[in-house]
């Protein structure tokens, strides 16, 4: 087991937000956590990271005890994140981007090796290396901040809303990608709002709704079922 | 005018070093810290007392710089590090409030310990000047202009080409992004801010050669902050220009309209700018 949450509540003070949430990732896999706007599930990726702080349960990676860990040790203990909206260093240039995504001391000395892997990926983004990262379109932008995480060197990969604001060509390129990245052995945990799409690539998921899971299976499965079919692929 | 223009040069090389220890800080952390003037002065106190035990003001200036750094890390530790959590609006109030205090408290703490008297630091060099196409160089002012454009390009290498320099630019850009590359966040804004605090011992000895007493503190801060603006914020590298800028501008008011009238030439200046630059005078494209 790579990844276990169990029974974890976040609360912003008063508001609670997630219920008594389980879920497991298993290495190699990939697993999507899909549910509408406002479910809370950038919330749970983001406590798995570390920027928000569960009030109660737990997060374990391997045997490590992540609750109370900063994001910058859970980031070197293994767990990579691809934030919504990118989140990328705009004034820096796509390799100066590249680079801070190495700043972790084991990805450090592999950093040109990784470097020419991210620009195989993203073939774009070895042509705009001195381009300041603003000024980037935003399927670029997106591929930048995957390219980033991976420059990590991580073996688990946490990917929030990378279809956002994207048109559906892009997503599809970038899903693509996503399934090759999984093939070199990185685990995947995707949080989505497109539905169809992501229950494509993974191969298992859960549903969050209003804050706790409601559902989860065998992503293939899940796409057969009534209520996701009704709730989220609009097929009455 | 030539001469004139020589003591601007020297005068805005002081401010521009007096301001990049307040713009690192303001554009890591968006923290205004009143206190870096006051801070400046106790550096020039530590000057003048290891001066009467024999040392030279530039000999003692590493060790100063070396202790005011570990102050500046033990203030971020003890207050300022509270605020990182906080909005950008959030840490620009709140800096301004506990930097403040600090002020204060700095400034009445100096005069308890050494009197309201004006003190100099007077080594043997002191008045001592250098001829060069007939304009004279004071040694001191030279010295330390040398010491700025050191300093500058030091601390441009060390942000452009060390993994902790860069973390600092990240931290700047998006702090959050930053952690998640595995950026120790607070300890990256604990070493920026004793950083720009140890950076205050260059203006420590410059000032301390002319002339101090304790509450002067807030005029050098108040120099600082213009040519912050006037760099543009966030522009570390257009400081030590912008600091030019304004020495100059104020030496050729002196030439034209005397020195009383520098202050309100430096001020009228910086309005202008403000007006005609809302972003500086040397901001690169806003992306």
């Amino acid at each position: 087991m790579m990844l276990r949450v169990e029974h974890v509540d976040v609360r912003y003070g008063d508001l609670q937000v997630l219920w008594d949430v389980d879920l497991e990732v298993r290495q190699g896999e990939i697993v999507a956590l899909v549910g509408s706007n406002g479910a809370g599930k950038s919330t749970l990726i983001r406590t798995i990271a570390g920027l928000v702080k569960p009030s109660g349960g737990t997060i374990h990676y391997g045997d490590a005890l992540l609750n109370d860990k900063p994001p910058h040790t859970i980031a070197a203990s293994g767990i990579s994140m691809v934030p919504e909206g990118r989140r990328l260093f705009p004034k820096m240039t796509v390799l100066q981007n590249l680079e801070m995504g190495a700043f972790l001391r084991k990805a450090r000395p592999q950093k040109e090796t990784t470097l020419d892997w991210v620009y195989e990926i993203f073939p774009i983004l070895r042509k705009r290396s001195h381009q300041p990262a603003g000024l980037l379109s935003g399927g670029e932008q997106q591929m930048l901040a995957i390219g980033r995480a991976l420059m990590g060197r991580n073996d688990f990969l946490l990917l929030d809303e990378l279809s956002l604001g994207l048109s559906p060509l892009l997503v599809k390129q970038i899903f693509d990608v996503l399934v090759t990245i999984n093939k070199a052995g990185i685990t995947l945990f995707i949080v989505e709002q497109n539905v169809p799409m992501t229950l494509k690539i993974a191969n298992r998921a859960y549903i969050l709704e209003t804050g706790r899971i409601v559902g989860e299976g065998v992503a293939r499965e899940l796409m057969e079922s009534e209520h996701v079919k009704a709730a989220y692929l609009g097929m009455a | 005018m030539g001469q004139t223009l020589v003591y601007g040069v020297l005068n805005g090389a002081l401010y521009g070093i007096i301001a990049l220890g307040i713009a690192l800080v303001f554009g890591v952390m968006r923290y205004l810290n009143l206190a870096q003037g006051s801070l400046i002065i106790l550096g020039a106190y530590g000057i003048l007392f290891l001066f009467h035990l024999g040392v030279d003001p530039f000999a003692s200036m590493p060790l100063i710089a070396f202790l005011l750094f570990l102050l500046g890390g033990a203030l971020f530790w003890a207050s300022f590090s509270r605020l990182i959590a906080l909005s950008e609006a959030g840490r620009i109030k709140n800096s301004l409030l506990i930097s403040f205090g600090l002020m204060l408290l700095i400034d009445n703490l100096a005069t308890l310990l050494w009197t309201g008297d004006e003190r100099s630091i007077t080594p043997a060099y002191s008045g001592l000047t250098f001829g060069i196409a007939g304009l004279r160089f004071p040694l001191i002012g030279c010295v330390g202009v040398l010491s700025a454009l050191v300093i500058i390009v030091a601390l441009h290498l060390f942000l452009a080409r060390t993994y902790f320099g860069k973390s600092i630019m990240a931290v700047s850009q998006d702090h959050e992004a930053a952690s998640l590359m595995g950026v120790n966040v607070n300890l990256t804004c604990l070493v920026s801010f004793a950083i720009s605090v140890g950076l205050a011992s260059i203006p420590s000895a410059l000032i301390g050669l002319k002339s101090f007493s304790p509450t002067v503190g807030i005029q050098w801060f108040n120099k600082g902050v213009i040519v912050v603006m006037l760099s543009g914020i966030g522009n570390i590298n257009g400081v030590f220009p912008a600091g030019l800028f304004l020495g100059i501008m104020e030496a050729i008011s002196v030439y034209f309209f005397g020195a009383p009238y520098r202050e309100v030439t430096g001020l009228v200046v910086f309005v202008l700018v403000m007006v005609l630059f809302p972003k500086g005078l040397f901001k690169r494209q806003e992306l």
